[in-house]
């Protein structure tokens, strides 16, 4: 009796330590394995574009095309700017806007090589400005920009890095006319609300 | 008076920080440089080496507008850009491209150092 008392122990103790290992191995892979998740969805844009052409008789188009931007894709469209996915040799990534309807449809292209990642999960494409007399610095005017697929807003920050704005990323991209004047920069905010990059 | 408007190319490499540039903008003087003034319709801007933010755009006296861009794509930006006035709703003004060290602003990203970064820039009218 006594000695199957001894093996129900020693039964148990195995069975106790093997638990423990198992949630020691288990519970540190889960947090990696969500952390590799969502290091893949910041370096990943997934919206596709339809393919566009650019205008010959535009003088800035045409500039465009010399620098060597080829395979322009229209990704999105949101208040009246339409963002754009452009291929240039060497190049990681390039994105563009430009305003609805206008005679140069890309007014601005930027590259990067380091977008997007879980470093820099968006390619902020925002409009600075200051005008004499009425502003003390440069701040954002017109908020627009890519986002990698796991970032869910973005926050327009003050100088003293308060949030005084969002904007909902949608398609990847975020778009936001009128920015407070007190704004002057953008920074990435995931689904549950944390800061990324 | 403004001059007539003319067909014109400018471009410039060199160092813009704290006291580098060219001295010719009318802002921030001493940390920017600038192309003469023209109907400028488009510029090109690229960061060589540095890791400053560098505000890139035009300006005239009352306005300066600008895309920040920065070192490798870091701080959320781009290293290279393509912009046009228009982009900025500055289409048709008389202007001067710039490039400015973005002193003004109180955060890290900005890299408040100052020391200096290689930057080339070119524009057309």
């Amino acid at each position: 009796m006594l000695r199957q008392s001894r093996r129900l122990a020693l039964a148990l103790m195995v069975l106790a330590l093997v638990l423990a290992a198992v949630v020691f191995i288990a519970v540190p892979g889960t947090a990696s394995s969500n952390n590799d998740a969502a290091g893949v969805a910041l370096s990943r844009v997934s919206v596709r574009g339809i393919a566009q052409s650019l205008p010959v008789e535009d003088p800035w188009s045409k500039q465009l095309i010399a620098a060597g931007f080829t395979d322009v894709r229209q990704i999105a469209s949101a208040s009246g700017t339409d963002f754009y996915r452009l291929t240039k040799e060497g190049r990681k990534s390039c994105y563009g806007v430009g305003s609805a309807g206008a005679a140069s449809p890309i007014g601005f292209i930027g590259c990067s090589q380091s977008f997007p990642s879980p470093e820099n999960p968006i390619m902020d494409l925002s409009i600075v400005g200051a005008e004499k007399g009425s502003d003390a610095y440069p701040h954002l005017i017109f908020v627009q920009g890519i986002a990698a697929d796991g970032v869910a807003t973005i926050e327009l920050r003050n100088a003293s890095n308060a949030a005084v704005a969002r904007a909902p990323v949608r398609q990847n991209v975020y778009v936001l006319k009128e920015a407070p004047r007190a704004a002057i920069r953008v920074v990435a905010v995931d689904s549950s609300g944390r800061e990324v990059g | 008076m403004i001059p007539t408007a003319s067909a014109g190319y400018f471009s410039w490499e060199g160092t813009i920080g704290r006291g580098k540039g060219l001295w010719n903008c009318p802002w921030y003087q001493g940390q920017s440089a600038c192309s003469g003034w023209n109907y400028w319709y488009g510029g090109h801007y690229k960061i060589r080496l540095g890791g400053d933010t560098e505000l890139s755009g035009w300006e005239n006296f009352n306005t300066i507008r600008g895309v920040y861009i920065q070192c490798c794509g870091l701080g959320g930006y781009p290293d290279e850009a393509w912009l046009s006035p228009s982009q900025l709703s500055l289409g048709g003004m008389y202007l001067r491209t710039h490039m400015t060290w973005c002193s003004w602003r109180p955060y890290p990203d900005c890299a408040l150092d100052g020391d200096g970064t290689n930057v080339f820039f070119e524009s057309w009218a």
